[in-house]
């Protein structure tokens, strides 16, 4: 498994794990990031926020939140033609 | 009339300011709710033999209660229990936004589904088929174009049919097992308290929210504990929240499937490329530096003109009304009017065109989308010192001018860090100060040293700023840190008609708000300086400046200034520069003129080339480079003025924080003003 801090820019893959308490995970839930939500990593810079596009709707994580999001992985950036970052 | 209570509720960025807009126009009310930070937006409009009473509650994510605006809405929902609730909802984004449809359906309360930009929608390959819907969700449906006024109509009529028909509430279909739970669950707190047994109450317990959990005794609580432990164990999730989570999903893609027409595409459009910019780990800063410099330039490039000639105009209007007195007739109700009242709300009105211009500036960022990317690039910055992202910009603003940094304030959503930086905004030196550290470092700091001087003061002031943020983040406002997730809409232009109408009204409150309380503290300064008059008969042939200087000595102010004397002797003032304070207090810029008054100068002089000469010389005369120093820090680290008091006294909803500012402030200058006279002297 491999948290979010950790994905490049445009690696995409699916929620396996919200490592947090109940009130984030809610948060997170009502915003649409939950358990088998698949992501797209766009931009993903040193000590700056993860920025993520879920289903079409772009989101900043800060890196304290993203260590605690964990994807199966599927498919590197490399691999595919994907349009963002 | 008879009225009807409707709330507009939905997520951030689905347009639901632009609907509450669009139905109410101008015809609007911005307030606080009780006790909190947040913003209360009310309108008013007449439809179909009704009163339509609007009620714009803030934009939310869910009803969990994890942030004041979701305590906000909540209970605005459970305890004022509007006729009819809108529920904007992004017709592009369906899914994320049924999930606090779903959360308001739970509350049993009649509700009608806005579905809003059907036409970005359409543009992203995605419709939705209204009466499926509707079916679907149990619930009327409307769709149309807030932006475009389209389907607003429809929408009232939808609401007024609602408020007479009051038909059956929609019934949330969860699945049988949990539905199993939710009546166990409220049924043991039927039997506490009949007031909480609410499906949604019962719901949040499963959901892990632990906002009910004070209101019940030991054993109830221990009894709901059970019946999650079981459904816990029967369903076999980690975090118990999950299993709401995947209920609701599993109901909102099954709405979703049903009446979706098309396929959603994926689409990146120029946002992407945009955030390519903006968002870059190297360009982004010197974008973001930009945009802030052309920002503070318009307001107070903008800005300065207009509060010239605000204060021409109350300059000329007091000296109008004052010249109904005949020469040698002015009485104290003259003085009173004209000095009192007429300068009083001049006061106020001359921070009116910089407030607008602020409000203006911060709708556009909210507007395009860029305000949600700011906080993300200060994000790294500002969490070092426990502030927001945000925070940046009303701090950047307050080197102009604290009161407008002060409302901008309120851009920040977390209530600690909105307080914090509200706290330490009167350290960013604004442009008020800037005469008084002008006239000591010309009359003291050698040529060459004058422009390093001054970048000090202004770092120093930074400096104050920063680690009381750091402390009180700490210490007092050491609420839990909300990791930062922020949504980035899409950019989007930005709407002149929505920008002049949140301006209008967020400038209407403040002015409101603002005019009586420094209208109060006018005219108190007023009887301050005015009375007991001194009698200038005592001391014939003396010109008119020093009369006014005895005046100053003999008013009430001047020998609170005396009795203040032992406590400036400390840093090497007397009671010339303990006045000069008192008077700063109100407004930084009257130091000058309170001090020119005591040195029998010309007060309006002062400020021009030549009396300011003159009144250094007056100033190397009695002070020494100590105490100009002392001075200096002093009026940088003072409490701030009466306007910026009362903006505090507004944002914060609150009379304890501006005056713990006020106090605290200047205690922290009187001693930095004491340690700064000791090192140099």
């Amino acid at each position: 498994m491999k948290s979010l801090v950790h994905m490049n820019p445009g690696d995409s893959g699916v929620i396996d794990l919200i490592d947090t308490g109940m009130r984030l995970y809610n948060r997170l839930a009502s915003m649409g990031i939950s358990d088998g939500t698949e992501i797209v990593v766009v931009l993903n810079k040193r000590n700056g926020p993860v920025v993520i596009d879920v289903d079409g709707n772009r989101f900043a994580v800060g890196r304290g939140m993203a260590e605690k999001i964990f994807f199966k992985e599927k498919k590197s950036g490399k691999d595919q033609n994907c349009c963002c970052g | 009339m008879e009225k009807i209570k409707i709330a507009v509720a939905g997520n951030p960025n689905v347009g639901k300011s632009t609907l509450f807009n669009v139905i109410t126009g101008t015809n609007q009310h911005v307030g606080n709710y009780p006790g909190v930070t947040v913003e209360r937006k009310e309108g008013k409009i007449e439809f179909k033999g009704y009163e339509l009473s609007i009620t714009d509650l803030p934009g939310i994510y869910s009803m969990n209660a994890f942030s004041p605006e979701e305590v906000v809405s909540r209970n605005f929902i459970a305890q004022e229990k509007p006729d009819v609730i809108i529920n904007i909802v992004d017709a592009s984004n369906l899914e994320k936004n049924l999930y606090l449809t779903l959360q308001i359906l739970e509350m049993k309360v009649p509700v009608v589904l806005f579905l809003n930009m059907t036409d970005k929608a359409e543009k992203r390959g995605y419709a939705i088929d209204v009466e499926k819907l509707s079916f679907e969700v149990e619930t009327p449906v409307v769709k149309g174009i807030a932006r475009e006024k389209k389907g607003i109509n429809d929408l009232l009529d939808k609401c007024v049919e609602i408020f007479e028909k009051k038909p059956e509430t929609a019934n949330v279909p969860y699945s049988e097992r949990v539905n199993k739970y939710i009546s166990e669950i409220k049924s043991i707190l039927l039997s506490e308290n009949p007031e909480l047994a609410k499906d949604w109450r019962a719901i949040r317990f499963i959901e892990g929210s632990d906002i009910d959990r004070n209101a019940l005794s030991a054993p109830t609580l221990e009894k709901i504990d059970g019946v999650i432990k079981e459904l816990v164990s029967f369903t076999g999730h980690k975090i118990h929240s999950m299993i709401m989570v995947q209920e609701r999903y599993a109901l909102i893609k099954n709405v979703v499937r049903k009446s979706s027409v098309a396929e959603k595409k994926m689409d990146d459009s120029i946002s992407g490329k945009i955030d390519r910019i903006v968002l870059h780990p190297v360009f982004s800063m010197p974008v973001f530096l930009f945009t802030l410099f052309v920002l503070f330039q318009a307001v107070f490039m903008i800005g300065e003109p207009l509060e010239e000639l605000f204060a021409d105009f109350f300059d000329s209007l007091g000296g109008f009304i004052g010249s109904f007195w005949a020469e040698g007739s002015e009485s104290i109700i003259r003085d009173l009017i004209v000095e009192g009242i007429i300068g009083g709300v001049g006061g106020v009105l001359v921070f009116a065109p910089y407030i607008f211009l602020v409000f203006i500036a911060i709708s556009i960022l909210e507007d395009t989308g860029y305000l949600a990317r700011v906080a993300v690039i200060m994000d790294k910055w500002m969490s070092k010192i426990g502030l927001s992202g945000k925070s940046f910009m009303p701090m950047i603003l307050g080197f102009g001018c604290t009161v407008p940094a002060v409302m901008g304030a309120r851009i920040i959503e977390n209530k600690f860090e909105r307080l914090a930086t509200i706290m330490v905004t009167p350290f960013m030196s604004c442009g008020a100060r800037l005469p008084v550290y002008l006239l000591l470092i010309s009359a003291f700091i050698p040529l060459k040293f004058q422009a390093l001087t001054l970048l000090s003061i202004y770092l120093i002031g930074v400096a104050f700023a920063i680690i009381l943020a750091k402390i009180l983040r700490l210490t007092v406002f050491k609420g839990e840190e909300n990791p930062l997730i922020i949504e980035l809409p899409a950019y989007s232009k930005p709407s002149i008609r929505s920008i002049w109408i949140l301006t209008w009204s967020r400038g209407k409150h403040f002015l409101e708000k603002a005019g009586t309380l420094i209208l109060f503290a006018s005219i108190v300064l007023w009887v301050l300086n005015t009375f007991p008059k001194a009698d200038t008969d005592l001391f014939p042939g003396v010109t008119e400046q020093e009369a006014a200087m005895i005046q100053a000595e003999h008013s009430f102010s001047g020998r609170i200034g005396k009795g203040l004397e032992p406590a400036f002797e400390i840093m090497g003032g007397d009671w010339k520069i303990a006045s000069a304070f008192l008077a700063s207090l109100t407004a930084k810029e009257l130091f000058i003129s309170q001090i020119s008054i005591l040195f029998a100068m010309d007060a309006d002089e002062a400020e021009e080339e030549e009396g300011s000469l003159l009144l250094q010389q007056k100033f190397k005369e009695s002070y020494s480079l100590a105490t100009a120093i002392a001075i200096i820090l002093f009026i940088l680290l003072a409490a701030p003025c009466i306007a910026t008091f009362a903006a505090v006294k507004i944002e914060t909803n609150s009379w304890f924080w501006p005056t713990v500012q006020y106090v605290g402030m200047t205690a922290i200058a009187y001693i930095a003003a004491i340690i700064g006279y000791l090192i140099f002297s």
